[in-house]
């Protein structure tokens, strides 16, 4: 080859790197909105009704900030049944429930692989929570409110 | 989504075919340029994405045109700096690609590899230990086997064995490890402080026994960024960062060999005939670069010691320049992000925590190696993943590759 | 999930990581990549020496040439301290040196204009240099040195070209980098070129130039008288051994090498006079086409005491100084009838077996008249035929010289011009601490000369 042809060839193959990394940015960029799995139907409550409230605090980017009634029994864990779907690693099926008893909510950890926390605190069986207590499931927070 | 791979694998092999052509048609090199290897590595990366493809394996597409392209490149590199040496380098690409549809294929479900954690561990230990005691020492570090004329790196392996065994412990134990010291409980976190001292006693003691600073930092990075994705605990990864660097720098101050490395790295020129001489001649090396490069076989990067090995990057960035080193650079960090986004969507934490953490490793061996090769911290004895010359370097790599693959392809499964 | 926040944090943070390397790799490959471009340990910026081109003696035998990527220099030592060196570890010296903008293969082209320069040029060889040397006779020039420390310098009359120059003692070029440790501190200065180069006191060889000034500023009416010493303001000057010459003609004056009667000329020249003829004889320059060459010296004298030093100038002592080059040089003017040419060491450039370049011989520059000329060419005749100059043979006209130094024994001087009747070249022949130039200079330029006209 002749040295002027090198010459340029030296560009063009630099030129050719290059395309290709653009090919390959577009095809990564074409990608990047995450398909998460579609959010579980949020259950319709009015906002403002009275009694126990049970609200997730921090963990979960699609329940964060939400709140969900707590008028009966509630099943907590990542089988289809549970009312409160914690799609956390560290939750269990059926992990834990809740039960609200008047003056406080009863929580009950139904033998879960990575247990309840209250704080760094494991429940052991079950155990009544005042209005703010907290309790969390792997990374997910939850609080209890009561609105008058 | 395979059409894609297969069109994007097809158009890095062109550009891999051109860059040969220029680093072998060039007046310095002697030697006819090797097409039939070309030809044969490229059905190998074609037949590698068609067999997975074919036994619906496949996983992220933009994984295996990204390696092709950074494997391409070195192995023109390497070709054009010894054809011996790229004649072996042929080899151990169809090697890795081999070892690469092996994996792939073998770890159907990669969960199971949780189960083997403590053999892992154990694995693991015992080679490290077996070559710090038994290796061959070159250079003043002990990080090889020779067993005839084969050199074989162990800690490739090691470095593998140890994200399986840090990702199944950490999905086991980590959660135990959120609370306690420094956060608001206030209680001792002491499988946090056991774990996080026990990685601290291995880094600083690769530091001592093998005397090389890459390899403890590699070690010491994996460690805690991994812990880091499990726990979140920035505060205690902080401190054993400190701790680390306490230990290195007394580490440094004890061992002449490490320091020597120092010494050449904050004034190569001071010595630059004989302890200086290999960082001076690669600063030499990007210098006669410069912007575009001297153009694939038209430059003088055999004048660098180690210039297949430790030093091809900036044999790359001799005769591609600043543009061609810096598009280097990008392939890497597409790489990088594109195995990240194989941690984000793995369906589960320890799959997380082992993409992760292969990403993290790739992340910081080359990282670490080109830090060392540009004169941002000490020279050190790692190699540049999929594009330095190298067998073992280059089997982990691609074994690396087909764990990515296999995690996200478990995307589309229900878990 | 929380994890996977983490997740997303790090790789952000590794990713920017990737940043650091593109700013060294900016710092180092753009910002000062030129710096470190031209770092004299940098042996890509050394040339290639297989791209060196050769040199060449007048008849085009090879001088120096590269063969494996060794310099190698078919004369060995008998040219060496003239052609200098050029290797890897030590860098270049002498001609090599001086001459390697010619010589030097060029670098591999970088820009576009580089490029198409080179397609033009076909090869990034370097230029092939014709010196005016002839290979035998600097051989024959060196070996006639023999152990002794000094030099020898032929000049071809009607050209001015240099076609020798010895230079004693030498070096082999070929195991200079293992003695180059040993070469540059000894005292005997091999590395230096003494032909063109080192610069000597004149002694009484000098007479030439003082006896053509005196016969131009027609102040050399004899005859003479020498009383074997002559007073100057508190100083004496003396022939040697006081010995005194009586009544002498300007001719015998030179023939026997009278101190008295030229120190007395010098006076009578002034300090101011005779410096303008060492000026016009083209002493005090360096000659533009030998590379390298040494401009000589005349002296000044404090004030007060210009009569002393022109006195001792035109007898060639104190802080006269003159290379071997410039004394051939002034015996040249007067071989050729007063004409002088500048002295020529390179004679052309090749490329590829093609000429592309050659130097021009002259301009000639009328120094003294033909008469004057004349005159001091039969003086010199007469120095070898009946004078102090005898052991020089037939056919040779000349002058000796024995030039007191701070050194130790005299340097043993002669120089000349043959043959005597019709000269063809001019030879300088300088033997360093030897004594007596009649007795140890002049054999030696007979025989050089003799080897030169053959």
């Amino acid at each position: 080859m002749s040295e002027i042809t090198l010459f340029y060839l030296k560009f063009l193959l630099l030129a050719g790197v290059y395309t290709l990394l653009g090919l390959l940015i577009r095809a990564l960029v074409r990608d990047l909105p995450m398909p998460g799995k579609p959010a579980s139907e949020p259950i319709p409550q009015a906002q403002d009704a009275p009694g126990w409230w049970l609200a997730v605090l921090q963990g979960q980017e699609r329940l964060e900030g939400r709140s969900l009634r707590l008028q009966e029994e509630l099943l907590l864990g990542r089988a289809p049944e549970c009312q409160v779907q914690v799609n956390d690693p560290f939750a269990s099926a059926r992990h834990a429930r809740l039960v609200p008893r008047g003056e406080g909510v009863w929580l009950e950890d139904l033998g879960s692989t990575n247990g309840t926390y209250l704080g760094a605190e494991v429940v052991k069986g079950g155990v009544m929570l005042p209005e703010g207590g907290r309790f969390s499931i792997g990374d997910v927070t939850f609080e209890l409110v009561k609105r008058a | 989504m395979r059409a894609r791979e297969l069109g994007l694998l097809a158009a890095v092999l062109a550009v891999v075919a051109m860059a040969l052509a220029l680093a072998t048609r060039s007046p310095e090199f002697r030697g006819p340029p090797p097409w039939i290897w070309l030809v044969v590595q490229a059905s190998a990366w074609l037949i590698a994405s068609l067999v997975l493809r074919w036994k619906k394996a496949a996983g992220d597409p933009l994984l295996l045109p990204l390696a092709c392209l950074l494997s391409g490149l070195g192995w023109v590199m390497v070709w054009r700096l010894d054809p011996t040496l790229g004649q072996r380098q042929s080899l151990w690409i169809l090697v890795g690609l081999l070892a690469f549809i092996l994996t792939a294929l073998a770890v159907r479900d990669y969960r199971r590899l949780e189960d083997y954690k403590y053999l892992c561990l154990v694995c693991g230990v015992v080679l490290q230990l077996a070559v710090m005691l038994l290796g061959t020492e070159i250079n003043g570090a002990r990080l090889w086997f020779r067993v005839g004329g084969m050199q074989f790196q162990p800690v490739e392996v090691v470095k593998i064995l140890m994200i399986l065994f840090l990702a199944a412990f950490l999905r086991r134990y980590g959660r135990w490890m959120r609370l306690g010291l420094l956060s608001r409980e206030g209680r001792l976190p002491r499988r946090a402080l056991l774990l996080l001292g026990l990685g601290w006693l291995a880094a600083e003691g690769v530091l001592i026994l093998q005397k090389d600073l890459g390899m403890a930092l590699l070690f010491m990075g994996i460690f805690l960024t991994m812990f880091y994705m499990a726990t979140g605990r920035t505060d205690l990864v902080l401190v054993a960062g400190f701790l680390f660097v306490l230990g290195a720098v007394a580490g440094l101050l004890a061992f002449s060999h490490v320091r020597v490395r120092v010494y050449a790295w904050l004034d190569p020129f001071a010595d630059a005939q004989n302890t200086g001489y290999q960082m001076s001649q690669a600063l030499f090396s990007l210098g006669w670069g410069g912007l575009f490069g001297t153009g694939l076989g038209m430059g003088e990067p055999n004048r660098v010691p180690e210039a297949a090995t430790d030093f091809v990057f900036v044999a790359l960035a001799e005769e591609l320049g600043f543009v061609g080193a810096v598009a280097i650079l990008i392939a890497f960090m597409l790489l990088v992000t594109r195995s990240f986004r194989v941690a984000m969507r793995a369906p589960d934490e320890f799959g997380t925590l082992l993409a992760g953490g292969l990403s993290v490793l790739i992340a910081w061996q080359s990282l670490i190696l080109i830090a060392g090769t540009v004169k941002l911290i000490p020279m050190t004895g790692i190699t540049l993943p999929f594009v330095s010359y190298g067998g073992s370097s280059m089997l982990a790599s691609f074994v690396i590759l087909a764990l990515l693959t296999r995690i996200s392809a478990r995307r589309e499964e229900p878990c | 999930m929380l994890i996977k926040r983490r997740v997303r944090r790090l790789a952000i943070l590794l990713i920017s990581l990737y940043l650091l390397p593109v700013g060294q790799l900016w710092y180092y490959q753009v910002l000062i990549a030129p710096r470190l471009n031209e770092r004299p340990e940098n042996s890509r910026s050394h040339e290639n020496l297989e791209l060196r081109g050769r040199l060449l003696d007048r008849q085009g035998k090879v001088l120096a040439r590269t063969d494996k990527g060794r310099r190698v220099y078919p004369l060995g030592a008998a040219a060496a301290p003239l052609l200098g060196y050029v290797t890897e570890r030590l860098g270049s010296g002498g001609l090599e040196g001086e001459l390697a903008r010619s010589l030097a293969g060029r670098p591999r082209p970088r820009t576009l204009e580089q490029v198409r320069r080179l397609e033009r040029e076909k090869s990034r060889r370097g230029d092939d240099l014709v010196l005016t040397l002839k290979a035998d006779l600097q051989l024959q020039a060196f070996e006639l040195l023999g152990q002794d420390r000094g030099a020898i310098l032929v000049l071809d009359l009607p050209t001015g070209d240099i076609l020798a120059a010895a230079s004693s003692p030498g070096f082999d070029p070929a195991t200079l980098e293992k003695s180059w440790q040993r070469l540059s501190q000894d005292k005997s200065a091999p590395l230096i070129d003494r032909a063109t180069q080192g610069l000597y006191p004149p002694g009484s060889c000098f007479k030439i130039l003082t006896m053509a000034a005196a016969l131009e500023s027609s102040q050399a009416d004899g005859p003479f008288f020498c009383a074997g010493s002559l007073p100057v303001t508190g100083f004496e000057l003396s022939c040697d051994g006081a010995r005194a010459h009586g009544a002498l003609t300007l001719e015998s004056a030179l023939a026997v090498s009278c101190n008295v009667t030229f120190a007395s000329l010098g006076r009578m020249l002034g300090q101011k006079g005779l410096e303008d003829w060492i000026k016009s004889f083209g002493l005090l320059e360096a000659p533009t086409r030998v590379p390298l060459a040494a401009a000589g010296h005349a002296p000044r004298g404090r004030p007060g005491a210009e009569e002393v030093a022109a006195a001792q100038a035109a007898i060639g002592q104190a802080d006269m100084l003159v290379s071997p080059l410039g004394m051939a040089r002034v015996a040249a003017v007067i071989g050729r009838g007063g004409t002088d040419l500048p002295p020529r060491l390179l004679k052309a450039v090749s490329r590829d077996g093609r000429t592309v370049d050659t130097y021009p011989v002259g301009p000639p520059r009328q120094v003294v008249s033909a008469a004057t000329a004349a005159t001091v060419l039969q003086a010199m005749r007469a120095a070898v035929d009946r004078g102090t100059g005898g052991a020089a043979g037939a056919g040779v006209a000349g002058k000796t010289g024995t030039a007191e130094n701070p050194h130790g024994p005299p340097h043993a001087w002669f120089v000349g011009v043959a043959p005597a009747d019709a000269p063809r070249v001019a030879v300088a022949v300088i033997l360093e601490n030897k004594g007596y130039g009649g007795q140890h200079a002049a054999p030696v330029a007979g025989a050089i000369a003799r080897a030169a006209l053959r």
